[in-house]
């Protein structure tokens, strides 16, 4: 017989509404048997109303001031019945003193958004200017999950055999040339997973689609006119909630059902879905910014203020999160459960991630709760957890991050030497050998593993790869901060000629040293990461920081994947050899390498011996381990790189007399950079052109 | 604004002819409804819309659901007079 629980009826009525008290937990909304629960934290605030609205409708439907006999702690929450849930936006309104010396900005004037919010409306489609006479402007929506997942799961792929991909949701496809149906959105990139499959990448990782405002600090360029955004998204508003603007069926109120239909499709495909998550700080600015949700909830707790009541500023953009303050620890873990759990997403990539282990002082930690917590969590316990590990307080972390065993790191340093060492550098090789093989300088001895490098030679910030090799210095007039943003550092070079030329001289030097930095980094221990559209030329025309630029400059050209067809088939083709040759996967600093080789070993133009002197410019490494299916069959691939601008003769490594080299790649030949020849190769040596590399692996000889 | 739904059965095809609107509310019945027809064996499942004022994601999941788990097969699903604002 089914009893109907007591507990589950109204108690009474507050402005025609049925009601009763509320459960505490979970936070935000939750369904019960014919209501609602909604549920709110304010430690500080003195009453609090719940404002209902009908979709989009300017004047609330009822605003419900919360009993106080139904707050328990710090915690109102009040079951609502009768309400339909697609239809209702709701907010919060928080009476408490008005004291910013004290850390308190309550104003019961303003409507607050649920920091738990799944799902907002406001700014549902990209790019639509908001009323901005409207008092609400994020409104919090209800969205459950009732989403058919077909059995899918995270893939679990080890973080050694990761090949990350770094892309813009709207940048992507937003481009005519992308030949897609629904430019610009999550449905777009669900229509290029075939290409990302072809490339051979298995993991995307999507910059912020955490619900931010592409308005905010929005402008028009003081020279041409052009409206300027926060493009990029590193300023998070809901962090529960996908943004609607990047999918297609966001004026439909659908964004979630489109990004969890995304991420089900690339784990068909294989790919993993990393997101790019901004905790560091909200778009809630400082003390001029706009009062959304946390500043009018509790602003004492939730962000890092001065003795004054100031903001402390360690993310560069007005505030800073007070992630280890218990309350917010608590949302930051909620909230990435939440993702893992409701959303199947496979790892993290945490914005300025040192900031997370600051105190609420501002004060580095040396074993932060925060990341302690997030690395001992047992939903998120599969979970790639991945630190840029600096903010712009001046906290510089990389090889030092509290990783607890589990985080791993954006290797600026990496980029840095590849970067120096491809144009030529001097005093660069004894440092490149240190990152080809995982960076142990940074990493082993505290007990981390290669793949808690993430490689790569350039992401969103800083030049495309094809910039890196066209542009000595940074071109951001677009920007209209008159070229001063934007990094200087760049340790970038030309090849000759300042931009776009038709020297097919310099063309040609600039495809083969975008061919040695990817040869390179598919070639290192480590997990690499490709920025989109670097493996076929893509160019912000020498705008390296187009974080408010929504226009071609920023978009994805796709027709440049026929023009660079090289490049593009060159970076599949070593991707693919990456999968197949184990030995360049090898997750271990102290791994035993092969019977016959060691696991890791540097060779210059003489096996065995490297010029680790000043002007050398000749470095080469030899893989081994065992093969992974035969554990009596060696894996080994040899690598020599020759950045000086000579060609330079290098002796080969012998190998066990069963064994034999292939020559697989040498950018030197640019007109057939990937060899595929199944031929031996007979010499006992090869000439390594100008600012080359080639690549052998070993095969057991043909009897 | 309550939801009818008739079901007008062809030879290898079957019109769903919907008035009303298909929300939170009424999006089971459209499901149930779905999920009684034999869509596996159909070449073609048209819906005919002309009488809706309004499908929320509600309406939309119950479609989706009912072809992704029963008509895996159809390639296309016709959506007869539909307004530009659906």
């Amino acid at each position: 017989m089914d009893l109907e629980r007591i507990d589950n009826l109204p108690t009474e009525t507050i402005q025609g509404f049925r009601v009763r008290p509320g459960k505490p937990l979970p936070f935000g909304v939750s369904s019960v048997p014919g209501g609602l629960n909604f549920s709110v934290y304010t430690s500080a605030g003195t009453s609090c109303t719940l404002v209902l609205y009908s979709r989009s409708e300017e004047k609330p439907l009822a605003e419900i001031k919360v009993p106080d006999y139904y707050r328990i702690g710090d915690v109102y929450s009040i079951v609502v019945y009768d309400l339909d849930y697609e239809d209702v936006e709701y907010g919060f309104r928080i009476d408490g003193p008005f004291d910013p010396e004290q850390g308190h900005r309550f104003n019961q004037d303003n409507i607050l958004m649920d920091p738990y919010a799944r799902c907002l409306s406001g700014r549902d489609v990209w790019g639509v200017e908001p009323d901005w006479s409207n008092p609400y402007q994020y409104r919090s929506r209800i969205a459950f999950d009732d989403f058919d997942w077909e059995g899918d799961s995270p893939l679990e792929i080890n973080d050694a055999d990761l090949v990350i991909y770094e892309l813009h949701v709207r940048s992507f496809t937003k481009s005519e040339t992308s030949d897609v149906k629904f430019k610009g959105t999550y449905a777009g990139i669900t229509e290029k997973i075939p290409y990302l499959k072809s490339l051979g990448v298995n993991a995307v990782e999507l910059m912020p689609i955490f619900e931010f405002d592409e308005f905010e600090n929005s402008r028009i360029h003081p020279d041409t006119g052009e409206r300027l955004y926060n493009y990029w998204g590193y300023s998070t508003v809901a962090f529960f909630a996908p943004k609607a603007g990047f999918a297609a069926s966001g004026k439909f109120g659908m964004q979630v059902d489109e990004f969890k239909q995304l991420v089900k499709e690339l784990h068909k495909a294989g790919i993993e879905v990393i997101l790019d998550v901004v905790f560091n700080h909200t778009a809630e600015g400082n003390e001029l910014g706009p009062s959304i949700s946390f500043k009018g909830l509790d602003n004492k707790i939730y962000y890092m203020l001065t003795p004054e009541g100031y903001y402390f500023n360690f993310s560069g953009t007005g505030n800073t999160l007070n992630c280890n303050n218990p309350v917010v620890r608590n949302l930051v873990l909620d909230c990435l459960r939440y993702w893992s759990a409701e959303y199947h997403i496979d790892g993290f990539r945490f914005d300025l991630a040192s900031i997370l282990g600051r105190d609420p002082w501002g004060a580095p930690l040396s074993n932060p709760p925060l990341l302690e917590s997030l690395a001992f969590d047992p939903i998120l316990s599969s979970c790639k957890l991945i630190a840029e590990a600096w903010d712009a307080g001046g906290l510089y972390q990389v090889g030092t991050f509290p990783a607890f065993g589990r985080w791993s790191e954006w290797n600026g340093k990496y980029r840095d030497t590849l970067r120096r060492f491809l144009k030529g550098d001097e005093g660069q090789v004894g440092e490149m050998a240190q990152r080809v093989q995982g960076s142990p300088d940074l990493y082993q001895w505290n007990g981390r593993s290669p793949a808690t490098s993430i490689n790569f030679v350039t992401c969103h910030d800083g030049f495309t790869l094809a910039d890196l090799v066209s542009y000595n210095e940074k071109h951001n007039e677009a920007n209209g901060e008159y070229n001063r943003d934007g990094g200087d550092d760049n340790h970038s070079w030309n090849c000759g000629a300042e931009g776009w030329t038709e020297d097919e001289w310099i063309r040609s030097l600039r495809l083969k040293q975008s061919m040695n930095a990817i040869g390179i980094l598919m070639t290192s221990r480590g997990t690499p990461m490709l920025l989109m559209g670097d493996e076929f030329g893509r160019s912000q025309h020498g705008n390296n920081n187009a974080y408010c630029i929504d226009s071609p400059i920023s978009w994805v050209d796709w027709s440049l994947l026929d023009s660079n067809q090289a490049l593009f088939a060159f970076t599949q083709k070593i991707i693919d050899f990456r999968h197949k040759h184990p030995c360049l996967r090898v997750n271990q600093f102290d791994h035993p390498g092969s019977k016959h080789l060691p696991s890791c070993s540097f060779h210059g133009t003489t096996p065995w011996q490297v010029n680790w002197s000043n002007d050398s410019r000749q470095l080469a490494w030899l893989m081994s381990c065992n093969m992974d299916d035969n554990q009596d069959q060696l894996d080994a691939v040899y690598v020599a790189t020759n950045t000086a601008h000579y060609a330079t003769w290098f002796d080969l490594p012998g190998l066990p007399q069963e064994y034999c080299w292939h020559l697989r790649f040498n950018t030197g030949d640019i007109n057939n950079p990937a060899q595929d020849s199944p031929s031996e190769f007979q010499d006992p040596g090869i000439l390594v052109g100008e600012r080359s590399i080639v690549v052998f692996s070993a095969s057991l000889r043909e009897t | 604004m309550a939801l009818s739904i008739d079901v007008v059965q062809g030879d290898v095809h079957v019109t769903l002819v919907l008035s009303g609107d298909v929300d939170t509310k009424t999006a089971p019945d459209l499901l149930s409804q779905l999920t009684a027809l034999e869509l596996h064996a159909l070449e073609q499942l048209r819906l005919n819309l002309a009488e809706v004022e309004f499908v929320s994601s509600a309406g939309l999941r119950a479609i989706v659901f009912a072809k992704q788990k029963n008509a895996p097969q159809l390639q296309t699903l016709p959506c007869f007079s539909v307004s530009a604002d659906c």
